[in-house]
């Protein structure tokens, strides 16, 4: 075995897990009408049968005063049991063995769905939700203990093999643990035993209800990352005291408050892998029960190392096991690491859809989330399919132009049902507009989706045409039954620009001229920039085009000016969690964020701009501009294919311009697509 | 003696035109509840129809829309037309038997650019391409024949509609509309015919539409401003989409609703009471003038909406010289379904559009901050179920359970109301010589004018109910009040200043210390005198409220020099929902305050603070004559936390208005089933 370690047995308490591979507990909103659902059923068992070791799921609430999100799992409610059954059936039947996380969030949330008050240790407020807690008495305390027992009680019933307590980013365990938000005087408060009060009566509680057989766990936060808040020092002692309980199992751990540091928790590629590996390490040589260590653990053999190390006993492996739900099986079982899809830690579909109270997807795997449709052998893209079925067996000629995201995944979705296709790339490189985005600083990770895509492609036995143009010679030639135009976008340029530079330009601009360029072009354009040059980025998408530019050029000791007609910037960039790093960044190089604002003409090296709400006018110097504006579709080959009466369809930014999901979404989609042009034709 | 007739029976004249026969000019329209799912109209949902129709008076109800086809999906719980085909069979007919005056109509919606592909997972179908400044999204061009399917969706739709049983259909083309994109210059720049000419889609709609619907309602939704005098339409251009309508396919449609705004004004469509009262009247003048000139008698109705929530706003529609056809009256009967009723004087829409508002991706269903009963029932608190003792078997409030109220603010005093109405005998006591709490102290300066409406309505309520109201009777244990069966605790909040600074008393004689000063006093009079003595202030807002926008209002409005500082990177975060956060924005960014985001203090001394910018976590130091904090305010439970009574509303944890009045009713329903409640404002 490649990873013996990764790969061996390990018991919590009587429970045995048959790898160190943990789908740790994370939000997926699939919960309907705060029920389990389907959706919950097909997505874990998708990683059970992927060959995780153990599945954590979501919290489930303890209290009708805990709904921050509306899509909660409401534990306490007998109705969950069913649910609870459903998941546990499935994911068992593949010897993976799952446990239920519980919890209350306490003030980490707000009163509109619940119509309550919310609840915490003290009456603080929180940053997020804005809400003053509620300090509860003693009997609210018995009323919260209570709830957990409950929840344990449904959780076995349920068929669950063990419990997890969430007492670290969201949690009002967290809350009484922590100075930052604990104020009381009584015997909840005060010193760190007292403290830990709360967490020991739960513990206690929980303990009784569900039996010596099921495991029980307790997760705890490392660092706080807020003023006064727990640190790691703090941390190993609560675990001390939780393994004195010997109640306890094993300890999980995790980095940052949901509401007051949520940009730590689930890192983007900003953040360095393994980044918060220190907490269980510190936690381990304190305590013999088994630790969970988490933090952007992308490859099998970070993996083993971290358990080398000594670091932790089992690794969260969250993200990594959204992208490709089969990371286990390939790593232990297939002995073929390398197909695994590995996450970018790009965040945009899972942790970017968490905040704004979407179910869980994935950029690269347009199958998480949909699970259950394909389960069901009907979606509603399946489901307008089905007058086509007839038509399957007459498979067709497809080119494809263009080797970017779009173009790549309906290749690979194409050949693989079976059709002729011939791909085709204008330059020399896979990837598109992903292999440019790549090149901002700490975005490297982000090419692996076009090097995951490459993988597939050859999986398929497809190569692509390279340096070849599709014009309307080559459609004459190979006549297909069916174009597909996967070209991308292109700029469009803004009222105020006369034209663009050349960012092929191989001189360094002369004093007395403006270079600008286009967001996709900045990284070329700016290769001559010098300490001191004055760059001024607009931007009107508030995304990671505009916001890599603003570093490329930062990081080569430019005077960085970031205009923007929003209110705040960069405002596309914080559900991925990228915003804090970015703004860090920006402040540290001294960069200026100028909002509100509009170019209304640019005269030489001045920039002019307005404030759209005072109407404010001044004037920027420059040497670079860059802009991030909207983009238009290319698109000319659907008239060139119409003209031969050729058959065309457009795909990702070249129907329009967008995020790369939408050109995986629009790739793996295409055969449908494709059927239904081929059928309207015939 | 106050003059008892209503405006509102201005409202209640039967319409019989050419194209429309209505009981009166009465229209609540198709708002967003989240109670729907994408493939049913909900029980909730209907539920929430019953309430708002109780006074079985209402002209036109529009249904909530629904979506004409699978790719528009802008929010989770809009209904897909033709999957909740079922639900509409089985519960429309009850409903129009129920309410036999009103006419029901669905609005049928595509958002177009406007929608979401979080949700749809593909792109947005839109005329051109161009960048949604609200979803930072770029549309796809619609094809021709892609436009063609639309129009036979659009019809197919329409068709539905009639045949479930509705009487009618209203085209969404307003606000949040793919049809409105295409009508206007801003986002439409084709160069075919659909661009030669943008008003060619509503017309083959409708056309297309008419065909299927002999005999319905056709109602139309258009904005008639996109606010966006530089590229956009006005009501001129509005009128003149509408005129050629009318020339080419004459008496089609009905009526048409006339609301504002575009992609650059979307909160300005639904404004809250910042945007005043009738805010939508200058277009609308235009508008109806050239309409009715190139039309005359012989036109589709006009629905008035916009800045319509009171008895008193109808009355200034009246006043004016303006042909007054329909009126939108749907947040008014929101917050009180009787608003209809002539002899009644209903409890008013105080414009807040904190609970009515909830188009956004966190699903909230819909609330309102004066009519707690809107809401979907809400399992009640552990404890309210077991406490109160329940009158369900006794008949008569001279046998009800005693139950004191300890406070006569918001929470107290709609706590009472709702015990009382339920025949408990009530005493409710306040410390102050008057009721009203919190809010008395700032509604007459706060911005929001329509506040002391809610007081006035309030108190006036508890005046006509059975409710004992003992004033300046300050209960400061539970032993004062043994002898109820029990007790509701609704003290309110306190104001707790940080430790440090000196605290000022604004009250006291002049040469008070400077230091730390009481958000509430702002709302004061003396705050002036500090204000004309060129004093600097600090207002360190973390909370962002509408709270926090007052108070902002306040010092704008009296001209002081103030510093605002925020951790967040935009003031009055809170207030997206109810479309508060641009225009509190806006004024804040225009008053010329020097202002601070992405700040926090980290220490406040005598005169000064010191301030530091969260990402550089540069620091500096900020002089002030007085500071003021918004979230220095604490629940007021020292005496009662633990003990019999019941916490409500500030005192359990300090909330909105919104929340003290949601949990003052929501006392009794706590107490079993509900039951049938006789409307004691009927009376006056």
């Amino acid at each position: 075995m490649k990873y013996p370690l990764l790969g061996s047995s390990i018991k919590l308490g009587e429970v045995e897990v048959k790898n160190r591979i943990v789908f740790a507990a994370h939000l997926t909103n699939y919960a309907e009408e705060q029920m389990p659902s389907d959706r919950h059923v097909a997505y874990y068992r998708a990683r059970a049968r992927g060959g995780a070791g153990l599945i954590i799921t979501e919290e489930h609430s303890t209290h009708p005063t805990d709904w921050p999100y509306e899509k909660l799992i409401a534990g306490f409610r007998n109705e969950v049991i069913e649910g609870y059954r459903k998941i546990t059936d499935a994911v068992h039947e593949f010897n993976c063995k799952i446990f239920a996380q519980i919890n209350h969030n306490g003030g980490q949330g707000s009163g509109r769905y619940s119509g309550r008050e919310v609840w915490g240790p003290s009456p603080t407020i929180d940053p997020l939700f804005k809400e003053v807690a509620h300090e509860v008495d003693e009997a609210e305390i018995d009323e919260i203990i209570e709830g957990y027992i409950k929840v344990a009680t449904n959780v076995a019933a349920g068929g669950f093999d063990g419990v997890e307590l969430q007492c670290s980013h969201s949690s009002i365990v967290r809350a009484f643990l922590s100075s930052a938000t604990n104020h009381r005087s009584d015997s909840y408060g005060g010193s760190l035993e007292a403290r830990c009060h709360l967490l020991i009566r739960i513990i206690e509680g929980v303990r009784g209800a569900i039996g010596p057989e099921l495991a029980l766990g307790v997760r705890l936060c490392g660092d706080e990352l807020i003023e006064g808040g727990i640190t790691i020092d703090e941390t190993v002692e609560v675990a001390s005291i939780v393994e004195d309980t010997k109640m306890v199992d094993y300890i999980n751990t995790s980095i940052g408050v949901a509401t007051y540091s949520l940009y730590a928790i689930e890192a983007s590629m900003a953040v360095p892998p393994s980044y918060s590996l220190f907490i269980p390490n510190a936690i381990r040589q304190r305590v013999s029960i088994p630790v969970v260590g988490v933090g952007r653990f992308k490859d099998p053999l970070q993996c083993e190392k971290a358990l080398a190390n000594g670091d932790c006993d089992l690794i969260g492996v969250v993200r990594g096991q959204i992208a490709d739900p089969d990371f286990a099986r390939k790593a232990l079982y297939l002995e073929n690491s390398d197909s695994i899809r590995t996450c970018l830690s790009c965040n945009q579909e899972c942790v970017g859809r968490m905040g704004v109270n979407r179910w869980l997807g994935c950029i690269e795997n347009r199958s998480a989330g949909r699970e259950f449709l394909i389960e069901r052998g009907s979606s509603n893209q399946i489901r307008s399919l089905k007058k086509f079925d007839r038509r399957t067996n007459t498979k067709g000629k497809v080119a494809i132009a263009g080797g970017g995201p779009a173009g790549l995944a309906a290749t690979i979705a194409l050949a693989s049902q079976g059709y002729l296709v011939a791909p085709f790339e204008a330059s020399d490189e896979l990837g598109g507009a992903v292999t440019t985005a790549a090149k901002g600083p700490s975005r490297a990770e982000f090419y692996d989706l076009i090097r995951n895509l490459t993988r597939e492609l050859s999986e398929v036995n497809i190569s692509y045409n390279l340096g070849t143009t599709v014009d309307r010679a080559l459609l004459e030639e190979l006549s297909p039954d069916i174009l597909v135009v996967a070209t991308g976008s292109q700029k469009k340029k803004p009222y105020f620009v006369t034209n663009y530079s050349d960012p092929f330009a191989q001189i360094a601009p002369s004093t007395d001229e403006l270079r600008i360029f286009d967001s996709y072009e900045g990284f070329m354009g700016l290769k001559f920039v010098n300490e001191g040059d004055r760059v001024v980025v607009f931007d009107e998408v508030g995304f990671h085009d505009a916001t890599s530019n603003a570093l490329f050029a930062l990081e080569r000791g430019a005077k960085v000016t970031y205009v923007t007609p929003a209110l705040s910037p960069a405002s596309g960039i914080s559900l991925t969690l990228d915003l804090e790093w970015w703004r860090i960044k920006m402040a540290k190089g001294g960069a200026e964020i100028v909002k509100n604002t509009i170019i209304t003409g640019i005269e030489g090296k001045t920039i002019s701009t307005v404030n759209h709400i005072t109407g404010a006018q001044s004037q920027i110097t420059a040497d670079y501009l860059i802009l991030s504006t909207a983009r238009l579709p290319e698109c000319h080959l659907s008239d060139v294919a119409e003209a031969l009466s050729i058959a065309s369809l457009r795909i990702g930014d070249s129907l329009s311009p967008r995020r790369a999901h939408a050109a995986i979404i629009e790739g793996s989609d295409v055969v449908r697509e494709v059927e239904k042009r081929l059928w309207k034709e015939r | 003696m106050e003059d008892k007739s209503r405006a509102v029976e201005k409202v209640m004249v039967e319409i019989s035109s050419q194209r429309l026969s209505l009981a009166n000019r009465s229209y609540f329209g198709p708002i967003v509840t989240n109670m729907n799912r994408r493939d049913n109209y909900s029980k909730a949902y209907f539920d929430f129809c019953r309430k708002v129709l109780a006074s079985k008076r209402v002209a036109i109800f529009v249904f909530e829309g629904a979506a004409i086809s699978l790719d528009e999906f802008s929010y989770e719980y809009q209904p897909l037309l033709t999957d909740a085909i079922p639900s509409i069979k089985r519960e429309l007919p009850r409903l129009k038997g129920e309410f036999r005056a009103t006419k029901f109509l669905l609005s049928l919606v595509h958002r177009g650019p406007q929608g979401s592909s979080a949700l749809s997972q593909s792109a947005l179908p839109g005329p051109s391409p161009y960048l949604d400044v609200t979803s930072g999204e770029i549309c796809a061009e619609m094809s021709i024949s892609e436009i063609e399917d639309l129009i036979k969706h659009y019809a197919t739709a329409a068709q539905f509609a009639l045949e479930v049983g509705f009487d009618g259909i209203e085209i969404a083309a307003g606000q949040h509309s793919l049809i409105r994109s295409f009508l206007s210059p801003l986002t439409n720049q084709r160069s075919d015919r659909y661009g030669d000419d943008r008003g060619l889609l509503l017309r083959s709609l409708i056309r297309e539409i008419s065909k299927s619907t002999a005999g319905g309602i056709v109602g139309l939704r258009q904005s008639i401003d996109e606010l966006a005098p530089w590229g956009g339409f006005g009501p001129e251009q509005a009128a003149m989409d509408l005129i050629a309508l009318e020339q080419e396919l004459p008496g089609t449609v009905s009526y048409v609703l006339c609301e504002r705004g575009s992609i650059y004004s979307t909160a300005d469509t639904e404004a809250d009471y910042s945007a005043g009262s009738l805010y939508n009247s200058g277009a609308m003048d235009t508008f109806a003038t050239r309409v009715a000139e190139s039309l005359g008698d012989d036109r589709p109705l006009l629905v008035d909406s916009g800045g319509i929530y009171t008895d008193a706003d109808l009355a200034k529609l009246f006043a004016t010289d303006r042909d007054v056809d329909l009126i939108d009256l749907t947040r008014p009967i929101i917050a009180d379904p009787h608003f209809l009723d002539a002899i009644y004087r209903p409890r008013r829409c105080i414009a807040c559009n904190q609970g009515c508002m909830v188009g956004d991706q966190r699903n909230f269903p819909i609330s309102c901050a004066v009519n707690a009963s809107i809401s979907p029932d809400i399992e009640a608190p552990k404890r309210f179920k077991e406490r109160i003792p329940t009158a369900s078997s006794r008949p008569f409030a001279a046998d009800g359970p005693k139950i004191a109220v300890v406070g006569g603010g918001v929470a107290g005093m709609v706590a009472a109301l709702s015990l009382a109405r339920n025949r408990h005998r009530v005493t409710l006591f306040e410390e102050g010589p008057h009721l009203g709490g919190q809010l008395r102290r700032y509604c007459s300066t706060h911005p929001n004018y329509r506040l002391t409406d809610l007081l006035e309505d309030l108190v006036t309520e508890v005046a006509l109910a059975e409710i004992e109201v003992e004033l300046s009777a300050r209960v400061d244990s539970y032993s004062e009040v043994d002898s109820f069966d029990d007790v509701v605790i609704a003290t309110g909040s306190n104001y707790r200043p940080r430790s440090g600074p000196p605290i000022v008393d604004i009250g006291a004689s002049r040469g008070t210390a400077k230091g730390q000063l009481d958000s509430m006093h702002v709302f004061g009079s003396s705050i002036k005198q500090l204000i004309d003595e060129g004093s600097n202030f600090i207002f360190y807002d973390i909370v962002g409220d509408e709270a926090s926008r007052a108070v902002v209002k306040r010092l704008i409005a009296l001209g002081a020099q103030f510093t605002y500082i925020c951790p967040d990177p935009v003031a009055f975060s809170q207030l997206s929902l109810s479309n508060g956060l641009v225009e509190g924005n806006t004024t804040l960014i225009r008053s010329g305050a020097e202002l601070l985001f992405e700040a926090r203090v980290t220490a406040v001394e005598e005169r000064s603070c010191v301030v530091e910018e969260i990402y550089s976590q540069h620091q500096r130091v900020i002089d002030f004559d007085y500071f003021i904090e918004s979230n220095r305010y604490f629940a007021n439970d020292q005496i009662f936390r633990g003990g019999r009574g019941l916490l409500i509303g500030d005192c359990l944890a300090p909330r909105s208005i919104r929340s003290a009045l949601a949990e003052g009713s929501r006392i009794v329903e706590a107490n079993g089933p509900s039951k049938e409640i006789k409307l004691v404002g009927a009376q006056r």
